[in-house]
């Protein structure tokens, strides 16, 4: 009842809208501004998990837009908290929500927001934006990722309550060097020296080496014989994302609100996978068992890896979806120097004019991206307004000058290069990019489009995290051959039992272990 | 007059009840409310009874993870004690007259300095079995010709971090026990020697004797914090408890429960459990190591009941008489 009066007061305060419509760019856009308040007395507190929302200068967009002096919200303070997850955003978020004591504005992950639409913490954002005579929201509604715009609605009222910028697909990071030494006799394998070489090798990788999970497995089989110091991945970490092997994957829990069988039919083929790539050592491994985020994981993105017995390893492939490029290969890509040789990456305590040096000089080029069995998303920071907030008409001004906010965005691309869901943005700076030079010229962001198109995340849920995880310890004992581990039944058996034990709503008696 | 003395006493102790009541009575109690509902983090707490109480004797995942705790904990006091016993024994020696005690005692307190996050990021470096630096120098000397999985193999996970425990907790207990042996004066320990004691007789009726109070504590809050162990098993393992569960401890497995499944009603009632587990140990190894002062407290309360008794009935008579 509390949250309809606000809404209805916020509605009520919209028809009183005072309009300034100018050309300048730093003119506020039309927004409800409540006259009976004192706006210079007032604040509005942004959480999220990153500190994206103040390093890409969305905060100070928005005091420019409506804080500064002159504008609807001035003197209006701004107080922005970033805790990573790891910290335990969620941890802080949900108590804070349910004692009233929720920010006005918070960001959160897909299944993060799956979570705070169920416990009634987002309003209803469709709402404001039907109210706001600038928001056209059909136009918006095309405009967005059809899966983004979908992911962020709330069941109970069919009303959208979040949205994100970006879209995060996700895809297969090779090196084309190293994809030729293995398979460069095969038919069909691109010749070097063409143009687009390297998409022309992630094209053929994508139709021969990754397109099933049987391939993915006989891939890493074939680059472990062609080199017995080579391997595909890192380690099995990388291939958790094709765990579904389908663009059209089941959802974990059925209609009746239970376990559902034909999701768990769907991870065989996948824990058999894991299985196949396991090894005690790296010598008897499919991968270079370097664990996810581990030094030897960075590492071996643009050097060998040498193990304690003084063995040497190289690494072919990463799977990392967009930011995982931008912020996680390239800084860690090999280097070339105006000649085309080598450039060593300085020491961290190297001098400034050196680490600059080495940031301005060219990548080698030699990686491609290619797509798996499956595509996939990872991350993406979605925004709401809480539906407690005791300024909705400033938390809504904010997700407009972030969200609605057109030119703002394509700035902002301009500068992150990161890919965004809204295709007016979008399909521009798709059709006029250069290419990638870490990819060889390759236009990645053509790639991550059409990946992004085909991701369906209707089937997430709110569980699949924690079933995820649930999963994974009992496939990782069978991996290692555990006690009691000595076949898929045996893992499944367990994870049954886990479920009776964490989640007893969804439970349900004869589910398949086989 | 006195009323108003006695209110201002109230006065007085009440910010001790009122945080304790606060911080550690009402969580206790909230968490035995939480215990009996079906809630997840966030929307409605659907009361379910004592459903919570019976899932946790039907969970085999909380035997395992209890048997855990109790092996990580018994290696790792086992060899705080040892140390730091050994530690004090060669510093009180007054033959040895080992110099530098100050410095020492900075030294083996250190690692207690140490946040735990980077304990751990420094040891799955070190113990790392591909690519760790210990099997590293362990090649390079020709000790071993094959990796060793010091966080791979769960009985070797589980005495790594133990040894982790030890190194970080060893010095805490020097300190105390040190503590203890320098209240006893020298001329104790000289008498002893001059008068031919050895250094077992010595052990045996000085030092432990005087260190016994603070042993006591030691292994008592020693408990306490090993049946809670968390941090080193949690960030080593990222939360997992891998090797085969092996590092999945009560309260990583209740955290996780709580904040990973958002099942926060059975990681309330395994809480309380475990918190009746931690009081009935506390309580029996109190019992255990103090038989003789709860024997002189029951003696005591006894011949104060009957003097009180017989106080009561000389005034009895006393009025009679007048």
């Amino acid at each position: 009842m509390k949250k309809i009066s606000r809404l209805l007061v916020f509605l009520l305060v919209a028809l009183f809208v005072l309009t300034a419509c100018g050309t300048d760019k730093t003119e506020a856009p039309s927004v409800a501004v409540d006259e009976s308040k004192d706006y210079s007395k007032e604040k509005l507190v942004i959480w999220s998990f990153t500190d994206e929302l103040q390093t890409a200068g969305d905060i100070d967009h928005f005091k420019e837009l409506y804080t500064a002096p002159g504008k609807p919200f001035e003197g209006l303070e701004v107080e922005f908290v970033a805790v990573s997850i790891q910290d335990g955003y969620m941890d802080k978020i949900l108590p804070a929500l349910e004692a009233g004591n929720g920010p006005d504005v918070f960001t959160g992950e897909l299944d993060h927001i799956k979570q705070f639409i169920e416990a009634g913490y987002y309003a209803d954002i469709e709402t404001m934006m039907e109210s706001d005579s600038e928001i056209d929201l059909a136009a918006e509604k095309a405009d967005y990722k059809e899966y983004i715009w979908q992911s962020g609605i709330d069941p109970a009222t069919g009303k959208l309550a979040a949205l994100s910028w970006q879209v995060t697909p996700g895809a297969i990071f090779f090196k084309t060097d190293m994809a030729a030494a293995v398979w460069g006799s095969e038919a069909g394998f691109p010749a070097e020296g063409s143009a687009d070489y390297n998409t022309e090798v992630t094209n053929w990788m994508n139709a021969n080496k990754f397109n099933s999970i049987d391939n993915l497995l006989n891939a890493q089989q074939e680059v472990k014989a062609f080199n017995a110091n080579w391997r595909l991945f890192p380690d099995d970490q990388s291939v958790r994302h094709f765990a579904a092997g389908t663009n059209d994957p089941a959802k974990w829990i059925d209609e009746d609100g239970k376990l559902n069988p034909a999701k768990i039919k769907e991870q065989i083929p996948y824990i058999n996978l894991v299985k196949g790539m396991y090894g005690e050592t790296i010598q008897e491994s499919l991968t270079a068992n370097a664990g996810e985020w581990g030094g030897p994981w960075f590492d071996a993105m643009d050097k060998d890896l040498v193990d304690a017995e003084g063995n040497t390893w190289q690494v072919m492939a990463y799977s990392m979806p967009t930011w995982g490029l931008k912020y996680i290969i390239e800084p860690n890509m090999e280097k070339i120097d105006e000649a085309g040789n080598p450039l060593a990456k300085p020491a961290e305590d190297a001098d400034q004019a050196t680490k600059d040096a080495f940031a301005a000089a060219a990548f080698k080029g030699n990686w491609g991206m290619a797509s798996g069995p499956n595509s996939y998303f990872w991350g993406g920071t979605y925004l709401g307004i809480n539906s407690d907030a005791k300024n909705p008409e400033v938390a809504f001004a904010f997700l407009k000058s972030m969200l609605f906010d057109k030119e703002r965005l394509a700035a902002r691309q301009a500068a992150d290069g990161d890919m965004y869901s809204v295709e007016s943005v979008m399909a521009p700076v798709i059709a006029n990019y250069e290419g990638r030079e870490s990819l060889g010229g390759m236009n990645h962001l053509k790639v991550f489009n059409e990946e992004a198109a085909k991701i369906d995340l209707s089937n997430v849920t709110i569980y699949d995290r924690g079933l995820n995880d649930l999963l994974g310890v009992h496939i990782t004992n069978y991996k290692q051959g555990a006690e009691g581990y000595a076949s898929v039944a045996d893992v499944l058996t367990k994870f049954y039992a886990d479920v009776q034990v964490t989640y007893p709503e969804i439970y349900v008696e004869g589910l398949p272990t086989e | 007059m006195k009323k108003i003395k006695d209110r201002i006493g109230y006065l007085f102790v009440s910010p001790f009840f009122l945080v304790f009541f606060l911080f550690n009575v009402y969580p206790i109690l909230f968490t035995l409310y939480l215990s009996m509902t079906r809630y997840k983090g966030y929307g409605n707490k659907v009361f379910i009874g004592a459903e919570n109480f019976k899932l946790v004797f039907k969970d085999p995942n909380v035997v395992d993870a209890f048997m855990n705790t109790i092996k990580i904990w018994g290696v790792n006091i086992f060899f705080q004690i040892f140390l730091a016993f050994l530690l004090v024994m060669i510093f009180s020696d007054i033959q040895y007259k080992v110099k530098g005690l100050g410095f020492f005692r900075v030294v083996f307190y250190l690692p207690n300095l140490i946040a735990s996050a980077t304990i751990a990021l420094i040891f799955v470096k070190l113990l790392d079995k591909d690519y760790g630096v210990l099997n590293q120098v362990l090649f390079n000397i020709d000790w071993i010709d094959k990796s060793i999985g010091w966080l791979t193999k769960p009985i070797l996970a589980q005495m790594s971090v133990s040894a982790i425990q030890t190194w970080m907790w060893f010095g805490n207990s020097f300190i105390l026990f040190m503590a203890s042996v320098q209240a006893v004066s020298k001329e104790t320990f000289e008498a002893a020697r001059i008068d031919g004691a050895n250094r077992l007789q010595v052990m045996m009726n000085i030092t432990i004797p005087s260190i016994k109070p603070i042993l006591i504590y030691v292994m008592v809050t020693g408990l306490i914090g090993g049946l809670q162990l968390f941090d080193i098993p949690f960030l080593i393992t990222d939360g997992k408890g891998f090797p085969e569960g092996s590092l999945n401890t009560m309260i990583t497995y209740i955290y996780n429960m709580a904040f990973v499944y958002k099942n926060y009603g059975y990681a309330s009632a395994l809480s309380f459990m475990l918190f009746l587990v931690i009081l009935l140990f506390t309580v029996t190894f109190t019992v255990l190591t103090n038989r003789k002062e709860i024997k002189e407290f029951f003696e005591n309360r006894k011949i104060n009941k009957a003097r009180k008794r017989e106080l009561s009935l000389m005034k009895g008579s006393a009025k009679h008489e007048s």
